[in-house]
Order: structure tokens, then C-alpha cells, then sequence
């Protein structure tokens, strides 16, 4: 890989509405889930996704993966178009993106034994399947091979999410999503389950699409970051840089407003009020009405997205105007 | 919280166990196993078999119980005792066959409308309201009329008004069970819908279905008994215990065993699966629980 | 300082048919006036169990005794039920993780935070609603009036949150109970909710914040006690427990906790799972996990020793000076 590293996930103005409509077919509510978001994952790497409830990051995940069909946008996987849900040969790339979601009790089926949750992937590909693979998966889990005749209710939720895990790796995937892998768990456990992943990604070279609420972990996993409000992506970068040095003013605030170990506490930008409605979007820059920098340029004028540092871009009227200075 | 489905295994291990323990669930289980038993042995156990139907003793018309007849002997001198034992082989029959037609038409419905939702789902929907509006007396009347008066008529009609329970009931489970993130990991590895409705869909469903089954086979025996009471189930002189209500009821004021012991059996069958029942959603599903 | 709360060798267990579970076991600690403790733990290691214990909310097959549970120099363990009625609510107050499970989606905010408090004080209806109003001020409420008349269904997860904070200070309590308050909230919302909690806990006698989030305790609490599979391992001020963990599972817990500002610091993870409660390891409870452990940890339990001032830890290493 010389230079930059290879685009194993692309996704262009990718939008996800839904609609209540009436009989006639009229759009009577739409609900703004996703509204047009860009972002690239390279091989290799592990992309956050992170934001408050109903800022469309679940809804992100479902669309990658395509348990729901979108409203409009390209997701283009290792160069090749795999937005539409009815072309075979789309399904079939699809496979290799895989999940591990944030229920470990709801993410295997209670009445199968180990065994079977972890031989279904071959059995729908139809792949033979002996029993060292079985346990070969589960070693890369950390499990050892007694684990397969066990039920998932003898399993805590540390075990049930790395056989949720097992089974995503069965499918041999490049892009697995992560929806909240830890946030069920306690805080050992969930240290854990983030160095299991942080090994399988180094050792399989696997691409990680992080989608949580928790900017620690973030911190600790990712490489790059997109944060959400709202259904688009506010600010985007390099872990570090954003971390370091965030520019837009929700950013800003979500990362003071998280309750630190470390004897020095930021200080807290608190926001008013809570987080509108996707069915409902401010006007303008969807963030105004809690933005604590807010202008009246703000309410009326959506924000291009510019760049503000290398690879770095926020979507904020403050950083035009500045950049424009 | 994350207990609920989960244990279901080791609940079945101790599944006797736990039926042991609660008293009402065990005497109901020990009843519908007396039932079957004696269903099974019925021509053995009953001194007089052929009695259940053509038999009739003109000499031994409407005697009172004794040790020659048990529960006495009716208008045309069968023995109640014997037509009584002969009888719990129909009424097991028609309870096993008639939900087992039940679950056969139900649960798959369910399964499409649930899992599926959209079209299918209203659609479905919409005919259950219509089957479920229908009272099953008037409807097992019209399929009398239109095949012929019987038993099998009254098994039919029987089904037909009973399986939407089971739509609404699996429809239910699958509609919740389809956004499990074990069927949507099965989606994603690229399982047919199919092979998810079968492979974790149904049998995720199985607990809810195997309680209401219980509970349901004492309605459906009761169901039958009404239509035979009415003249459209059983027709004489098969020996079904509701029709030999109805036809005992003109003797009700001088022989009152007539109605008695038919009643009898009816009352301790339909008891025994709704304590089975009862309990059985107990065990299996202990959220269920009122209180 | 006055004591507010005191209790010692509280164990609660529950008797069930695989066995008797041991959920507290043997704890004391006590709470000063004007103190906030924070009871830190992972799931199952009894801290909700602890204060359900000192409400005596606990179901009918769990099994409480103390040498002493008092508030305010009042046994607490002598009450009747009725009496303890009285006091919670009034006395002892609590906010729970999903408040919305604690509110009556039937009837408005005003109509049941006037209910709450005219059970507690005599007051007329309007008396009551007018307290409620003030309460809602209290906590930041931006317009307590349109609050008054608004349905649970009407309101955001953080809201409801204020109106139950609004409503536990409401009969000035000796002391208020938090269980995972803000655990449901989003970041932004969770900020406003520990501010408001850090700005009302002077209202109150005394706080207890139950979380399995070390960073919010630090973060509002003076004290804190870590729990261990019912045992309390570690306590002290806030500031030496976080800046210097002594109990080696305090120390592994802190070293799991990714870092916001660090990116350098390597999670590392305490090996092995919380023990069974039916029959946990005889000695030290987290002796099987421990790297530090001897054949004594696994014997004998271990006595809470001062290692220093305002900070006490129950574990022999620390005793004998290995670690």
C-alpha cells in the first residue's frame, strides 16, 4: 500500500427517510433519520461513528448493512456499488460486512447450543464445516471448545458477545459494524471485548465501523471519527486531531460534557434544552437551538462542510466564516 | 431481565420438576394422563364396549347405579359407565385432531404475517377479524348443513374458528422476534427468510404455543360437546359426551345419571388441561404471571 | 462532623432453591452530614441491593440483618412498616435509572408532585402545587408552569428525570438516594443532570450515588466505596481512592476504564468473572483473580484496615505492606 491506504467502504450522501403515508400513497410524516452523510472506511482501519440517541447513527449501521433499504446515496463497497438490496450480485459482496451487535443476550438465538449459532454461517453459505473450525473460531474468541455444547443462557454477557463476534468472523468479513459492542457490559468486561476486537483487527486485517455513544471508547479504538447530530455528521477527522482540537461547537460540548476520571475536570459547556425531534429538523444548522455560539446567520443558512485542518472537516457557519478571513 | 428466554433448556430439564411443585399443574397433568389411559384401554376397561353404540338392552332401560352398571344405564339400557369410558377416546380424538388442524392453518399465517408484516400482515390480519367474528355454533351449523351433520363436520368447524388465535399469537412473537439481532445477524450472512421462519422464528415460538395448545384442548373438547349438545357434533349413537347430555337431559327429573356422569367427565377433562395449562405457562414463561 | 447514616455488618442474602445467595455481605460504612458517597461496582456485586436494604424495599425471600442501620440517630431497623412508610419519601428520598417507570402516565406533573407531597406535609392543594412549582424551579426547569400541566408522555427521558429530582427534594430529605441516575441519558443530558445533582446536594443531609460509573463519582462525590461481590473492598475521599487505589481490584477496574485525554493508556482488564454469590471463595472474595494472592487471601477473610487517613481497604496484601 503506497501512500494512502486502500477505500474498503464508501458512502456518498447517503439518506434514509422514513415515511407515514397515507393510503394514496402522500407523504403525511417523514421522519429525516440519515440526511445525507459522506464517509470513507479504509482497510485496515477503525472508523467511529459516534453521537447522542436519534442522531441516526443505528439507522447508519442498519443501511451499511443492508437490513434496511435506503432513501437515496451510494455505498460503495471495495469500489463496487451495494445500495440496492435486490441486486444478487450486491447481496452477494454484502456478505463480507458483517455485525456484532449491542444486546449479547438478543444477538444469538437462546434455544440453539453454541455449536449451532457458530456452524450456521457455513451452513447458509453451504461451506462444509468440521469441528476445528469451530474451535478455531472460538480460540480467536478467547473461548475454549467446551463452550460449544453450552447454551447461550450458561453464558454471561461478556461470552455471549464474543460468540456474537465468532459468528460475524465465521463469514470471513472485511467490514464488520459495530453497534455498542461494550455498552451492555460492565467495565471490565467491556475492556475485554475492546482488546479482543483491537487483536482480531490487527490480526485479520479487518476494517471496524464503530457505532456508540461513548466518546472514551472511541478514543481508545478508533482511528478516525464522525460525530452526529441529527442525522449528519457535524465534524469529522482523525481521532487525535478531533480529540485534541475539536471545532464545532457540539463537539466541543459533548466532549466536555463527559464525567472524567482525571483530577483537573474540563470545564463543562452545558447545553440547553434536549435533542429535537428527526421528525422535526431546526432550519438552518440543525445544532442552533442548543449551540451556545449560535448566530443569527445560524437559523437560516445550512453550513457547507469545510475543511479545517488535514483530513479534518466540521460542518459549521463559524469555521466558514473564519476560514474565509 | 435477559433471563427470560434464555433458560429455557435447563427449564426443561427440571421442566417435571417444576410441574411436580405446583400442585394444581400436577393434578391436572395426573387427570388428562387418567384420561388418556383410559381412552387408550377403553374397550378393556369398559364391561360392556359394544354399548357405545349399537348395543341396547330394552329389558334394562334407565336402571339407577349398581355394581352391574356403575353410572346405570340410559333410555335404551346402555351403560353410562361403559359410554362414558368409550366416550373419552372421541373427545381426546376431536381435541387432539382439531388443534392440531388448528396449529397446521395457524401458525404458519402467523409466521407470514408476522415476519413478513407490510401487505401480507394486513391482509392476514383482516381475514383472522373475519373468522374471529364468526361464532363457532353458527358456523358449525352451515358446515353441517353444507357436508352433513357429524363429527367430523363439528372438528372442522371447530378449526376453522380457532386457528386465528394462533395467527394472532405467532404473528405476535414473529413480528418481535424479526427485529432480534439473531435474525437480523441470519439476514446479514445471507439466510433465506425461509430458512429463518423455520430455523428461529417458529421454534422461539414454541412456548407460547405449547401453553395455549394445553389450555385450548379443554375448550375445544368443551366446544365439541356444545355442538353434539345441539344436535350438529356427534349424532347418536356414537357415544360423545355432550350428545349424551342432550339426549339424557328429557330423563334429567327420574334419571339424572344419565346427564351426570357424561357432565362429569367433561368438567374433569376441561379442568385438568386448563390446570396443565396454567402451569405450564408458569414454567415456561414466568412473566406471564398475573400478580 | 455530624453522622447522618450508620450502618454496620449489614448482610442481606435471598433464599432461593439452588442455594442462599450472599448479595451484601457483612458491609458497614457510614455517611456524615453533607456528605455525598459514591457506592461504585460492577453488575451483581450488590450495590443496589445495599440501599434497597437500607429502604427495606427488598422482595419477600430476602433475608436482612444488621447490628445497625440509623439515620439521624433513629434505629431504622425498629420500625414497623408503617412508620418506615412515613419516612421514606419524606426522610429518605430516591431517583431512580428510568424514572419513567416511577411516574403515573395518567395523570399530570403537578397533580402527582402535589399528591407526593400532601401525602408528606399538611398543605392545601394549591400550598402543594405551589411547592411544586418552586421545586421545579429549583432544578432548572425552564417553564415550571407549562411543566405543572404536562403529561409524562409529553416529556423527554431527562426531563422526567429533573421532575423525580424536583420531587425527591421536595419534603427536604435527610438523605437522597440516586440509583444509576442518569445511566439512560445521553452525554449532553447526563451533564445537566449531574450539575443539577452536584448543585442540589446541599439541599439534602446527605447523598448516596450508586454507579457503575467510576468518573460521575468522582466527579460529585466526597467519599467513596468500592464493591466487590458484596463486600465493600475500598473507601475513602474520592480524590486519594482515584488519584491512589490501594485494593488491587480497584486498581484493575480503574485500568479498564478507557481514557477521554490519554490515548496512550492501554486498557488492560481484570482476568477471570465475578464469583458465584450461592458459594463465594472462602477468604478474600476476589482472591481467585487477584494477582497479588496468597494462600492466606484464599483463607482468611480480610479485616478493613486504615492505610491511610480517610481511606480504608480490606486486603491483606496492603496489610502486610506487599503492595
Amino acid at each position: 500500500m503506497e501512500g494512502k491506504a486502500e477505500v474498503v467502504l464508501q458512502v456518498e450522501g447517503l439518506k434514509k427517510y422514513f415515511d407515514k403515508k397515507n393510503l394514496r400513497g402522500r407523504v403525511l410524516k417523514r421522519v429525516r433519520a440519515v440526511d445525507g452523510i459522506d464517509f470513507e472506511v479504509l482497510r485496515g482501519e477503525s472508523f467511529g461513528l459516534v453521537g447522542e440517541s436519534g442522531c441516526g447513527k443505528s439507522t447508519t449501521a442498519m443501511l451499511l448493512s443492508g437490513l434496511y433499504p435506503l432513501t437515496e446515496g451510494k455505498i460503495a463497497f471495495n469500489g463496487m456499488d451495494i445500495s440496492s438490496l435486490k441486486d444478487p450480485q450486491a447481496r452477494e459482496r454484502r456478505k463480507k460486512i458483517q455485525m456484532v451487535f449491542q444486546d449479547p443476550a438478543a444477538s444469538i438465538d437462546p434455544r440453539m447450543k453454541i455449536r449451532t449459532t457458530l456452524a450456521e454461517p457455513y451452513r447458509i453459505q453451504k461451506k462444509p464445516v468440521t469441528e476445528e473450525m469451530l474451535d478455531t473460531l472460538l480460540k480467536t474468541v478467547s473461548l475454549d471448545e467446551t463452550y460449544k455444547d453450552r447454551y447461550p443462557h450458561e453464558l454471561s454477557g461478556g461470552q455471549k458477545q464474543r460468540v456474537g463476534i465468532a459468528r460475524a468472523l465465521a463469514m470471513d468479513p472485511q467490514v464488520i459494524i459495530l453497534d455498542e459492542p461494550t455498552s451492555a457490559l460492565d467495565v471490565n468486561v467491556q475492556a475485554q471485548i475492546i482488546n479482543l476486537l483491537d487483536r482480531i483487527k490487527r490480526e485479520k486485517g479487518l476494517s471496524y465501523v464503530l457505532i456508540t455513544h461513548d466518546l472514551s471508547v472511541v478514543r481508545t479504538v478508533c482511528e478516525r471519527v464522525a460525530v452526529m447530530y441529527l442525522g449528519k455528521i457535524m465534524e469529522q477527522g482523525p481521532v487525535d486531531r478531533v480529540f485534541a482540537n475539536p471545532v464545532h461547537p457540539y463537539t466541543q460540548a459533548l466532549f466536555s460534557n463527559i464525567p472524567v476520571l482525571d483530577e483537573e475536570k474540563p470545564e463543562r459547556i452545558i447545553l440547553q434544552g434536549d435533542v429535537p425531534s428527526p421528525r422535526d429538523i431546526p432550519s438552518g444548522c440543525r445544532f442552533h437551538p442548543r449551540c451556545p455560539r449560535a448566530t443569527a446567520r445560524c437559523a437560516s443558512e445550512e453550513p457547507q462542510i469545510v475543511q479545517v485542518g488535514p483530513e479534518h472537516t466540521v460542518s459549521c457557519l463559524l469555521a466558514q466564516e473564519e476560514r474565509h478571513e | 431481565m435477559q433471563k427470560t428466554n434464555t433458560a429455557s433448556k435447563r427449564r426443561k430439564n427440571t421442566f417435571f420438576l417444576q410441574l411436580r411443585r405446583n400442585k394444581p399443574a400436577f393434578f391436572g397433568f395426573l387427570v388428562i394422563c387418567f384420561f388418556f389411559l383410559v381412552a387408550i384401554f377403553a374397550p378393556l376397561i369398559a364391561p360392556y364396549p359394544q354399548d357405545a353404540t349399537t348395543g341396547s338392552n330394552i329389558d334394562a332401560r334407565l336402571l339407577p347405579p349398581s355394581s352391574e352398571h356403575l353410572f346405570g344405564t340410559d333410555d335404551l339400557g346402555r351403560d353410562v359407565f361403559s359410554r362414558v369410558v368409550m366416550g373419552s377416546r372421541l373427545s381426546l380424538f376431536v381435541g387432539v385432531v382439531a388443534i392440531c388442524i388448528t396449529m397446521l392453518i395457524g401458525i404458519p399465517m402467523g409466521a407470514l404475517a408476522g415476519y413478513y408484516g407490510g401487505k401480507w400482515d394486513e391482509i392476514l390480519m383482516r381475514v383472522t377479524d373475519i373468522f374471529l367474528a364468526f361464532p363457532y355454533l353458527i358456523l358449525a351449523m352451515a358446515i353441517a348443513v353444507i357436508l352433513k351433520p357429524g363429527l367430523y363436520s363439528a372438528m372442522v368447524a371447530i378449526s376453522l374458528t380457532w386457528w386465528p388465535y394462533y395467527t394472532r399469537l405467532v404473528r405476535g412473537q414473529a413480528l418481535a422476534l424479526r427485529k432480534q439481532p439473531f435474525v437480523l445477524a441470519a439476514k446479514m450472512m445471507g439466510a433465506k427468510n425461509r430458512t429463518i421462519i423455520f430455523r428461529h422464528v417458529l421454534p422461539n415460538c414454541i412456548g407460547p404455543i405449547i401453553v395455549n395448545a394445553s389450555l385450548d384442548m379443554g375448550y375445544i373438547i368443551l366446544a365439541c360437546a356444545s355442538l353434539g349438545f345441539i344436535g350438529v357434533g356427534a349424532q347418536p349413537p356414537q357415544a360423545e359426551w355432550g350428545l349424551m347430555i342432550s339426549t339424557g337431559r328429557s330423563f334429567f327429573m327420574n334419571a339424572p345419571w344419565l346427564t351426570i356422569f357424561p357432565g362429569l367427565a367433561i368438567f374433569l377433562t376441561v379442568l385438568g388441561f386448563n390446570l396443565l395449562g396454567d402451569g405450564v405457562r408458569d414454567i415456561l414463561d414466568p412473566q406471564a404471571k398475573p400478580r | 462532623m455530624e453522622q447522618l447514616l450508620n450502618v454496620r455488618h449489614l448482610k442481606t442474602y435471598f433464599k432461593l432453591t439452588e442455594g442462599t445467595v450472599r448479595a451484601v455481605d457483612d458491609i458497614s460504612f457510614s455517611l456524615r452530614r453533607g456528605e455525598a458517597l459514591g457506592v461504585a461496582g460492577e453488575t451483581g456485586s450488590g450495590k443496589s441491593v445495599t440501599v434497597k436494604s437500607l429502604m427495606r424495599t427488598l422482595p419477600s425471600y430476602a433475608q436482612l440483618s444488621a447490628e445497625e442501620i440509623s439515620l439521624e440517630g433513629m434505629d431504622m431497623l425498629s420500625l414497623s412498616n408503617s412508620q418506615l412508610q412515613s419516612i421514606l419519601g419524606k426522610k429518605i428520598s430516591m431517583v431512580f435509572q428510568n424514572p419513567t417507570s416511577f411516574i403515573n402516565p395518567l395523570f399530570t406533573i403537578g397533580k402527582q408532585m402535589s399528591d407526593v407531597i400532601r401525602c408528606h406535609e399538611k398543605a392545601t392543594k394549591a400550598e402543594a402545587l405551589a411547592r411544586a412549582r418552586e421545586m421545579l424551579v429549583l432544578v432548572g426547569m425552564p417553564d415550571p408552569d407549562a411543566v405543572l400541566k404536562q403529561y409524562p408522555f409529553q416529556m423527554s427521558g431527562g426531563m422526567i428525570q429533573r421532575v423525580m429530582i424536583a420531587l425527591s427534594l421536595s419534603c427536604n430529605p435527610s438523605l437522597l438516594i440516586a440509583d444509576e441516575p442518569t445511566t439512560a441519558l445521553d452525554v449532553t443530558i447526563q451533564a445537566q443532570i449531574l450539575k443539577l445533582l452536584g448543585e442540589v446536594k446541599a439541599r439534602t443531609g446527605g447523598l448516596i450515588l450508586i454507579t457503575h460509573n467510576l468518573a460521575i463519582i468522582s466527579e460529585i462525590c466526597d467519599r467513596i466505596a468500592v464493591m466487590y461481590a458484596g463486600k465493600i473492598v475500598e473507601t475513602g475521599a474520592v480524590s486519594r481512592v482515584m488519584r491512589a487505589p490501594r485494593h488491587p481490584y480497584t486498581k484493575g477496574l480503574m485500568a479498564a476504564i478507557p481514557r477521554l485525554t490519554d490515548a496512550s493508556h492501554k486498557l488492560t482488564s481484570i482476568p477471570g468473572n465475578i464469583p458465584n454469590m450461592i458459594s463465594p471463595p472462602e477468604g478474600c472474595r476476589f482472591s481467585p483473580r487477584c494477582a497479588y494472592a496468597t494462600e492466606e487471601c484464599r483463607r482468611v477473610q480480610p479485616e478493613t484496615i486504615e492505610c491511610e487517613d480517610n481511606h480504608q481497604v480490606a486486603c491483606h496484601a496492603v496489610a502486610e505492606g506487599r503492595i
